[in-house]
């Protein structure tokens, strides 16, 4: 008899060819992440199984594995030789307080005589005697106590089901360049294509010394927060200054804004390509802010040549993105009041509406450019980023 | 590097290393214990507080604390209050003391916040305005952290005695101490609060200065050292060493060395700063702090250009990473051009000319860069 987690997951992507690649990727996901335990992968149809860990961290476990996409659920379990008779005396004296449960069994195992109806009357009936204060209550129980008979004389007892992320193993998706600023939306925007599948690399635009050192420690505390669901990822951080100073020195006060984030969006697409990126990420809402616009997105889109720019948050609203931004544990340090962009470059009243030919022709302003976007991609710091 | 912050703390003496041997590895034993080492270790501790007693000319008792932070904690929760009391602090008061000021009213009690001058000077005329029988507590900082700004301490306790006998006087002498001469006896106050980092001490040190005859209650509870006032088996190096650095710093301070230093650097800064904002009234502050506000610039921008050079200043806690705080720049009267750009120059006893002379000359051209790139 002992301890182990059941994790199940969903069946959807698994139908086709494809289910082996799937399986293998989610199985090194969870091995990624349970590296930290001291504790064994058991593979078997459709789920695996946590085994030989000390008790003690158990609920660490669990947590962890609630944070790796393409696990549908996770149940810590008894695993016991099958013996129908003893099963209520391994289950019960661990059961919490409830007044009512059902017992529900589910028989692979077709050489035991009994039907699974008859064994969880039978077990029930066991319970009953062990904790007569408990009653039984087949539609509306406190409590389900789950028998899973297996064909190899093996039985799983466990009495709770934690539901996870569901999604896809990340890396079956490609991978996308995440622009991660420090704000609350874009850790948000990673977190959903990562959940989809989608492996992360991100970029961050520094302006020192008129954005402070913490505001870059900011970020990466952010992407540390992110990678716990998204894995080891490498972070861009592209020495901005000399740009915002071209940008203030030769443009339009209400189109810096715009022309900044034109380029942007121009420097990511170079270092996502090199990176073999497929996709752009940004934490995007239309009409969130002043840059956010349609007319805003349709010039700084502008700039991509050839790849996507995905934008998962477009149609939601801050208090959705707030909430899960919360769920994820990213709010309390996107709200820290270090700025990221300072406010010699922030115009007093920004255009809401830009037009793409009057935006290119500012962007056209900036004398040489070019040199400063190699520059500035030439002297990307890499950060390393790893999960806490 | 040129370190320009020494408000915000100084190095420890090296030689405070060889006290840390001596009491954590050689004489390790608990003062509280009754064999003879132990004993010999409570003697030093007692001969290091008497130290402390006569460098400062305090008649009293001095608890230790694990900080500035603790002892002004201890002075504004320890100090008795009674029915419909109200205490008295001044609106530029540290955030150790604010902060506590702040719990107490939440709690029900009524803080009145004393208006200073724009030099972080309380302003004398509101203090005694604010003066009255029910006043329980006072709590007025000797030197202003932001603006070095001194208050007249006795002028204001003689107040205190007049209008509102029943009050405790405390006083936070954290920047005060070892940059200026000080006598508490001469001062009145009942309760005075020091920390040893500001002096080349270790960090993790405070103090509580009580007058003879003045109760507080402890505000943490156990083994009953300190006479009870505070439980924690006593830091003894940190103690032992306190002494040793209050009494050399006092030794090396050059008041008139650093007025030198500080008006060449306020001419200098008007120079490349026309329009700046002096903080800082030499005739009534310390002799090392100069605090001055540039404006529609964000002080950090300019701090971080310096520190690429090689130099650090300080921005003051109004100008601190919290963008929100914004109580000190209101205090002091500036206007909102001025609220972000507030820089501060603290120097010490090893601060030379020529370091303070390569200070302007980076501080013009970082200024100059700054100001092209602004237009």
């Amino acid at each position: 008899m002992e301890k182990v987690i059941i994790i199940r997951f969903g069946e959807i992507f698994l139908k086709g060819k494809n289910k082996k690649f799937f399986e293998n990727l989610l199985e090194k996901n969870i091995k990624n992440a349970l590296s930290i335990y001291d504790c064994f992968i058991e593979k078997s149809h459709n789920r695996f199984y946590a085994t030989k860990y000390d008790t003690e961290i158990e609920s660490n476990i669990i947590a962890t594995l609630q944070k790796v996409f393409g696990i549908h659920s996770v149940s810590p379990a008894i695993k016991m030789p099958t013996d129908i008779e003893k099963v209520a005396g391994v289950i019960a004296p661990v059961l919490p307080q409830a007044s009512t449960f059902r017992v529900t069994v589910k028989r692979a195992d077709k050489t035991i005589a009994m039907t699974s109806t008859e064994i969880a009357g039978k077990i029930g009936g066991d319970i009953l005697l062990l904790k007569p204060q408990m009653s039984v209550d087949l539609h509306n129980p406190d409590l389900t106590i789950n028998v899973d008979i297996r064909e190899n004389k093996t039985s799983y007892i466990f009495y709770e089901n934690i539901k996870c992320y569901e999604g896809m193993p990340v890396g079956s998706s490609g991978k996308g360049m995440l622009l991660l600023s420090g704000g609350i939306d874009s850790p948000v925007a990673g977190f959903r294509m990562a959940k989809r599948g989608m492996q992360i690399n991100a970029i961050h635009f520094h302006s020192y010394p008129f954005t402070s050192i913490q505001a870059k420690e900011k970020v990466i505390e952010l992407g540390e927060i992110i990678s716990n669901y998204c894995g080891h990822f490498p972070l861009f951080v592209v020495p901005f200054t000399a740009i915002q100073q071209a940008i203030h020195k030769y443009c339009r006060e209400d189109f810096m804004i715009t022309v900044m984030r034109m380029i942007m969006i121009e420097i990511s697409e170079k270092i996502a390509i090199s990176q073999n990126c497929g996709a752009l990420i940004t934490g995007e809402s239309l009409g969130q802010v002043a840059s956010q616009t349609l007319e805003s997105i349709t010039v700084t889109n502008s700039r991509v040549t050839s790849l996507p720019i995905l934008r998962p948050l477009i149609d939601m609203d801050k208090t959705e993105i707030i909430k899960i931004s919360k769920d994820i544990d990213t709010f309390e340090t996107s709200i820290l009041p270090y700025e990221d962009c300072c406010t010699i470059f922030l115009p007093k009243n920004p255009i809401i509406k830009p037009k793409l030919s009057v935006a290119q022709a500012e962007y056209n302003k900036i004398e040489g450019l070019q040199e400063l976007i190699e520059n500035a991609i030439k002297n990307v710091e890499i950060v390393k980023i790893k999960n806490k | 590097m040129i370190y320009l912050d020494t408000s915000a703390t100084t190095a420890m003496y090296p030689e405070i290393i060889d006290i840390i041997k001596k009491y954590a590895v050689d004489n390790y034993y608990n003062p509280s214990a009754l064999y003879t080492n132990a004993l010999n270790v409570a003697k030093d501790i007692k001969n290091a507080k008497q130290k402390i007693l006569d460098i400062l000319h305090g008649t009293g008792n001095i608890v230790f604390t694990a900080s500035g932070t603790e002892s002004d904690n201890m002075a504004i929760f320890g100090s008795k209050k009674f029915k419909d009391c109200k205490i008295l602090i001044s609106n530029v008061e540290h955030s150790a003391i604010y902060q506590c000021a702040k719990k107490l009213e939440a709690q029900g009690i009524q803080v009145e916040y004393v208006a200073c001058d724009r030099f972080g000077i309380v302003d004398e005329d509101d203090f005694k305005a604010k003066l009255s029988s029910n006043v329980a507590l006072v709590s007025i900082m000797h030197a202003c952290n932001e603006t070095g700004g001194v208050n007249d301490i006795e002028k204001l306790v003689k107040l205190t005695n007049q209008l509102a006998p029943r009050a405790i006087f405390h006083s936070d002498g954290v920047q005060a101490v070892c940059k200026m001469p000080i006598n508490l006896n001469k001062l009145g106050v009942d309760l005075y609060t020091f920390s040893a980092h500001k002096f080349h001490g270790m960090k993790g040190v405070g103090g509580l200065y009580i007058k003879k005859g003045v109760n507080i209650n402890p505000i943490i509870f156990g083994g009953g050292q300190e006479n009870g006032l505070r439980s924690a088996t006593e830091n003894v190096s940190g103690i032992i060493s306190t002494a040793y650095a209050l009494e050399k710093t006092y030794k090396n301070l050059d008041i008139e060395k650093n007025k030198k230093i500080m008006n060449y650097l306020e001419t200098s800064l008007r120079k490349i700063v026309p329009n700046c904002i002096i903080n800082t009234d030499f005739q009534r502050s310390l002799s090392n702090i100069l605090s001055f506000s540039v404006p529609n610039t964000r002080g950090e921008v300019l701090l971080h250009l310096l520190e690429d050079k090689g130099i650090i200043i300080g921005t003051g806690s109004a100008c601190s990473a919290q963008k929100a705080h914004t109580r000190i720049p209101i205090a002091l009267g500036l206007s909102k051009e001025y609220f972000d750009g507030m820089l501060r120059i603290s120097i010490d006893n090893s601060t030379t000319f020529e370091e303070i002379e390569l200070f302007v000359k980076e501080f013009d051209n970082c200024y100059k860069f700054l100001s092209n790139i602004m237009k």
